[in-house]
């Protein structure tokens, strides 16, 4: 046996344990907002997402009975939930674990490439935009238990989305306090910027997130949003739809700080979230769809292990002296 | 003020025995003083050795028997020879030297380090011969550091020492400047244990010529940290601190040279801890190479499948039969493997690493310079969630073990 003899008591599972905290106040502000729909939406893809993956190590990575669960399998899934409306079927989280496991354990040379809540986020708008587009207003609760909602009933309380005011030409101006407390409409995980703001001071304290990337990625659209507003609205009303609507926080605060798909250098952090809110911005502006934001994600996902190694400093013991005494 | 550093582990417990004075140690243990293979034997086996007695030469290096007792030869265990002697108990003592009694200012550096020599010192951090530190210093060296960190939160003898022979310490370092020519002595500590200094600043009270720098509560506390820390100046590969113009020593080898002086005794005794796990145990006085086992019996810390450590459970190594020169702490703990997970990427690595690597990458494959820099301190195997054997992977166990 050699050094180090003894080893901390901590898990790979305490950081899933961290997450799921961080996520809780986000989960309650949705169920406040949308009902208890919002909860057996995140329990089946949660659940269904750390089953399948339970599954998948045992049966195809051939890991013994020995083997732990990985909680964060169940973080994704409840992640991957956050991106849909609350009025999606039932059946909708269970079908998001499939690209959720696969994005987990999809690695190249030993890393991941995909963001898998991020993968999933993409693959449901692009595939079922027809369900991962139709919003309804705040306090409108839906049945927990029925597989799907009525069109009909869904139509009655339908509404655009700040995001989707964006893509039409326009922008939200009923100021900042509906999309900071999700009175304005969105998705289940997604409306409330304050309640994602609690997760992420959560996980700062945990030292599970970095202020580099968040930080750099809204500030650098908040400041091309003043810059370069949209021809037809204040600029301050344009910036505060381009920052609080959509996945911009979503984004900023959990899928920056998903360690594997992101570098892990300080400069290369930085680095991921300036260019992640430069091309956000960009989409926001010329395009508007809410699938944009995701592939962006992804796109830097792949060229990350790049940015992390373009950025890697020199060791200490690398480094010229500086001082003699 | 306190002084923060990059890397190190926090330690999760306290030593529970910082306010245990030493204790000495008796009973019918063996010594044993490693020797090389050309090493001229004075005494024959079964002869009676009092302690202070030659019992040989090693090199440039006289070797005295640090017990009374009989001479039993040459012990050989793992390809190392040593010369062991079997403790009667009867404390017969030796005296060989006279007391030093001229002032520090009459000596020059070359009869210090001969006296150093002739008086067997050794350096309790590096575990080498104190004058050939002294001779290759000389005149290079401007600051002297005197370490007085343990090497892992559970041992508390360096900081007794500083508590209970704060007056030999600072006579002892007095000695070594004037000897290697240095032109300032820095005392280093712990934050949690930086009462200490009131003790040494009682006898260190020329601010011209001592500083003290207290240091965040991290392990292990390495030449690359404190360097970093103390002089924003780093180590490069291959290089060693006298190259900077620093000599690093420990609290005890200065205290041992004070005394050695003072007396005309050579090194004989060490201070260390024996604990456990937990930290329970005793800060002890112990002749030099006594048996590791009869420490480890003797503090009742024997049980079934543990592993006997010497020098911190993350940077130290695994106990051979007798205490080294260098051995600060004896740590009984309960070998236990941690079940092994793949990289979370937690980051968790990066932030304990001295000297600023990103292990993790061994454990992916990306990094083939890992095993250039890395300095072996095994922080981010401890820290590591998914108990990832990264020393391994860095290829830096053999190097660890040999």
């Amino acid at each position: 046996m050699t050094r180090p003899f003894i080893k901390t008591r901590d898990t790979f599972n305490d950081r899933a344990k961290d997450w799921l905290i961080a996520l809780i106040p986000v989960i309650i502000w949705s169920v406040y907002i949308f009902g208890a729909r919002v909860l057996t939406l995140v329990a089946v893809g949660g659940i269904s997402s750390l089953a399948l993956d339970v599954l998948v190590l045992r049966f195809v990575f051939k890991r013994g009975r020995g083997a732990r669960v990985d909680l964060m399998a169940f973080v994704y899934g409840v992640l991957a939930c956050f991106a849909m409306p609350v009025c999606v079927p039932l059946w909708m989280p269970a079908f998001s674990a499939f690209f959720v496991v696969l994005a987990k354990n999809l690695k190249l040379f030993g890393r991941r490439i995909f963001n898998p809540f991020i993968l999933s986020a993409f693959v449901l708008n692009v595939a079922f935009e027809k369900f991962m587009t139709v919003f309804t207003r705040p306090f409108a609760y839906f049945s927990a238990t029925d597989i799907t909602i009525d069109e009909r009933l869904i139509s009655g309380y339908r509404v655009i989305s700040p995001l989707q005011y964006i893509s039409d030409g326009s922008v939200y101006e009923d100021g900042t306090v509906p999309q900071l407390f999700g009175f304005a409409s969105g998705a289940l995980g997604e409306i409330a910027v304050a309640a994602m703001l609690i997760s992420l001071i959560y996980l700062l304290f945990r030292k599970e997130a970095d202020i580099l990337p968040t930080g750099a990625s809204l500030f650098v659209i908040l400041v091309l949003s003043l810059t370069f507003p949209s021809s037809d609205a204040e600029s301050n009303f344009f910036a505060y739809s381009i920052l609080f609507s959509g996945a911009v926080f979503f984004i900023s605060v959990f899928a920056l700080n998903e360690r594997h798909t992101t570098p892990m250098t300080r400069n290369g952090r930085a680095l991921f979230g300036i260019l992640c809110g430069c091309l956000i911005f960009a989409s926001r502006k010329f395009f508007g769809g809410y699938e944009w934001g995701y592939l962006i994600v992804l796109v830097l996902n792949v060229i990350s292990p790049i940015i992390e190694k373009l950025t890697l400093p020199k060791p200490y013991n690398a480094l010229k002296s500086r001082k003699k005494s | 003020m306190v002084l923060k550093f990059s890397g190190g582990v926090r330690p999760q417990l306290q030593s529970k025995i910082l306010f245990k004075p030493f204790e000495t140690t008796g009973g019918n243990f063996r010594v044993g003083v490693p020797v090389g293979e050309s090493a001229k034997i004075s005494v024959s086996v079964g002869e009676h050795v009092a302690r202070g007695a030659f019992l040989a030469f090693d090199g440039e290096t006289p070797i005295y028997s640090s017990v009374s007792g009989v001479f039993e030869g040459v012990f050989e265990k793992d390809g190392k020879r040593y010369l062991t002697v079997k403790n009667d108990d009867t404390n017969d003592e030796l005296k060989l030297f006279p007391p030093e009694t001229r002032a520090i200012t009459d000596m020059d550096g070359s009869y210090i380090s001969e006296r150093s020599r002739e008086l067997s010192v050794t350096d309790s951090r590096s575990g080498r011969a104190l004058f050939r530190l002294i001779d290759e210093s000389r005149d290079l060296c401007e600051t002297l550091i005197i370490d007085c960190t343990d090497p892992d939160p559970r041992s508390a003898s360096v900081y007794r020492l500083c508590i209970e022979k704060a007056k030999s310490i600072v006579g002892g370092a007095k000695l070594l400047l004037h000897a290697v020519g240095a032109s300032r002595c820095i005392f280093v500590i712990g934050k949690k244990r930086r009462d200490a200094f009131d003790s040494l600043l009682e006898f260190a009270n020329d601010k011209n010529l001592f500083g003290f720098a207290v240091l965040e509560e991290k392990y292990p506390y390495t030449d690359e940290i404190i360097l970093h820390t103390l002089f924003r100046t780093d180590l490069k590969i291959g290089q060693s601190p006298i190259d900077l113009g620093i000599l690093p020593v420990g609290a005890e080898t200065v205290s041992a040279l004070y005394d050695s002086f003072l007396n005309g005794v050579p090194h004989l005794d060490r201070y260390l801890t024996v604990c456990d796990l937990d930290g329970n145990g005793f800060n002890l006085r112990v002749p030099k190479g006594v048996s590791v086992e009869s420490l480890v019996s003797g503090a009742n810390l024997e049980s079934e499948n543990r592993i006997i450590v010497e020098n911190g459970l993350v940077s130290g190594a695994v106990a051979g039969e007798f205490i080294s020169d260098g051995t600060k702490c004896i740590i009984s703990a309960e070998n236990v493997k941690k079940v092994t997970a793949e990289c979370i990427f937690c980051g968790k690595c990066i932030s304990v690493c001295p000297v600023g690597l990103f292990p993790f990458r061994a454990s992916v494959g990306e990094d083939k310079n890992l095993k250039k820099h890395c300095i072996a301190c095994g922080c981010c195997e401890y820290i590591c969630p998914s108990g990832i054997e990264l020393l391994s992977l860095i290829g830096k166990n053999s190097e660890v073990e040999s």
